[in-house]
């Protein structure tokens, strides 16, 4: 697999799984992911209904969703990087895919926490999305 | 699903007057705001006769009245469902499972399991006499809309935030009943005026009267009581504290819209109220809360050929004596200025929102009881060209070319007169006087 191709697949992984912190008027953990989904709809809201409310959900969303998928992309950027130092290829590929599965493997655990899901206990990424 | 319980509180109703005058119709009545306390007298006047229990229901009497009155206990102030507050925090309970709740029955409460069942149950340990569910009736057809496949809005953005993540719209709605500066803005998949989710306010509302009715007791055993009632939580800038509406009887309107949405607001104003060029006497029993007072506007119809204007907003306009000096003040109560209304002088065609109709319930904040005073409403359109600007487009005046400028139109073009004008209506004013003092100018 090529370099881009590897970046690529780690940045969504990033987006999918990783747990960043986030605050609308109450603070949480979730997945860059997630966090655009909320974000397309209070867009949404805010496109159909418009107020002061809305909007500025709506600049909180968009922010915290803008930062996180750059962070993201950085990280897998660095990440990929730094597999270069590895000597083999086959090396280099099981690092990615390493780090990839691991990735997908923290989704299946209830590390993902906002209070806007599930009274606010801890919860995997399916019942987040749920 | 219950909040702490609150002493009840009964206002005079505040009233209204229609009148016409330039085309729109404007109602203004005000009425002393008394409130009922709970006293406790400590030697009992054989002379001072209970006043005779005047019952504005049909029931039996009770089989164990006792003149001697009897201490009872219960809860006026209930959320269940039907509550932004309550629903967006999972609660599912309607007002049949908060009136059971009151009589002493458990009642299930969030969170849920996966197939619908309470995680939690509660029972009171000693039962209430009497209750009121007293939902937040702001939005009771918005939510309706929202939890009802199939109506028009169902699918709206606001809907599906509030399906699937119910606290976030809490904020977003609580955002809009304290910060509202006038009036509840109603959503937009409410339709023209919010017809659509003004409609469905009455399912709620229907609910909650069949709710008051199951469970209250109309026999002589008079085991439990029960009260119509609603919360009205929008408050100006959040000056305001949640209000609760307690009825006496089941006579209730048709909407928990108060006063404004009252069909019978006319009819109520000259029966029981102070109208238009009327004198409001202060309460004599040592209420000092300021009086209500009710105005209500209509858009003038105006012609096919020439419609009229939409309104802007509505103002009381309050004038009093003091240190011998006449002074003024004028209160924004209804409609918006800055709605971003206009009009185009040389064209003079309107631009921008208006209302059909306006209404607002209002009270003085810097009422003093003491305090000679008048009040009157005014009620401005949206700008319009002044007169003289229709006559100076109709003649063709353009004042970049003082060719077109003919003999006797030169104050077309003179800046000191305006060219354009905000209508308006006023009213008579109420006059207000203290106890002792001669009403009227």
């Amino acid at each position: 697999m090529s370099t881009s191709m590897i970046r690529r697949m780690l940045w969504l992984a990033l987006l999918v799984t990783l747990p960043v912190p986030y605050w609308v008027f109450e603070g949480g953990r979730v997945p860059t992911l997630w966090l655009g989904e909320l974000t397309a709809f209070v867009l949404a809201m805010l496109l159909s209904e418009g107020g002061m409310v809305a909007g500025f959900v709506a600049v909180l969303f968009v922010g915290q969703t803008s930062l996180f998928v750059g962070v993201t992309w950085l990280v897998a950027r660095y990440a990929t990087r730094g597999r270069a130092r590895l000597r083999s290829a086959s090396a280099r590929s099981a690092a990615a895919l390493g780090a990839i599965a691991a990735l997908l493997g923290m989704a299946f655990l209830p590390v993902y926490r906002t209070p806007l899901v599930a009274g606010g206990d801890a919860v995997n990424v399916l019942r987040l999305f749920q | 699903m219950l909040h702490t319980g609150t002493a009840a509180r009964a206002r005079a109703p505040a009233l209204a007057l229609t009148a016409r005058a330039l085309g729109m119709a404007l109602a203004l009545a005000m009425a002393p705001a008394a409130t009922r306390a709970i006293a406790i007298t400590t030697v009992p006047d054989p002379a001072a006769a209970v006043p005779p229990l005047v019952r504005t229901e049909k029931r039996a009497p009770c089989d164990h009245f006792d003149p001697l009155r009897r201490p009872y206990f219960g809860d006026l102030h209930v959320h269940t469902a039907f509550s932004l507050d309550a629903s967006t925090q999972g609660t599912r309970n309607r007002p049949s499972d908060a009136y059971r709740f009151a009589r002493g029955e458990a009642v299930g409460l969030q969170p849920f399991d996966g197939n619908g069942k309470p995680r939690r149950t509660l029972r009171l340990s000693r039962p209430l006499d009497f209750a009121a569910v007293t939902d937040r009736a702001e939005f009771f057809g918005e939510f309706d809309v929202c939890a009802t496949p199939g109506l028009p809005g169902h699918d709206s953005p606001t809907c599906m935030i509030y399906r699937r993540w119910p606290r976030l719209a809490f904020y977003r709605i609580n955002g809009i009943t304290s910060g509202a500066p006038k009036k509840i803005r109603r959503f937009d998949f409410c339709g023209e005026d919010g017809k659509r989710c003004l409609e469905a306010a009455r399912t709620p509302w229907g609910e909650i009267q069949d709710a008051a009715e199951g469970a209250y007791d109309r026999t002589a055993a008079c085991t439990f009581t029960t009260f119509v009632g609603y919360e009205w939580t929008g408050g100006p800038n959040t000056d305001n504290l949640p209000r609760n509406a307690i009825f006496r009887n089941d006579a209730v309107p048709p909407l928990p819209a108060g006063l404004c949405g009252d069909p019978d607001l006319v009819a109520q104003g000259y029966r029981l109220g102070v109208p238009m060029g009327g004198d409001l006497r202060a309460p004599t029993a040592g209420t000092a809360t300021a009086p209500s007072f009710v105005v209500r506007a209509e858009r003038d119809g105006g012609t096919p050929e020439r419609p009229g204007t939409a309104l802007q907003r509505i103002q009381i306009v309050k004038g009093w004596i003091e240190n011998g000096a006449a002074r003024e003040r004028v209160f924004d109560v209804a409609g918006d200025a800055r709605s971003g209304a206009g009009v185009d002088p040389t064209t003079c065609a309107t631009s921008g929102p208006g209302a059909e109709a306006l209404c607002a319930v209002w009270q003085d904040p810097d009422f003093d009881p003491a305090q000679r005073a008048f009040y009157y409403a005014r009620v401005l359109e949206n700008p319009t060209c002044r007169w003289s600007t229709w006559i100076c487009n109709a003649a063709g005046v353009r004042c970049e070319d003082p060719a077109t400028v003919a003999d006797g139109f030169e104050g077309c073009c003179d800046a000191s007169y305006p060219k354009t004008v905000p209508e308006r209506a006023w009213t008579s004013p109420i006059w207000y006087a203290p106890v002792g003092t001669k009403a009227g100018p």
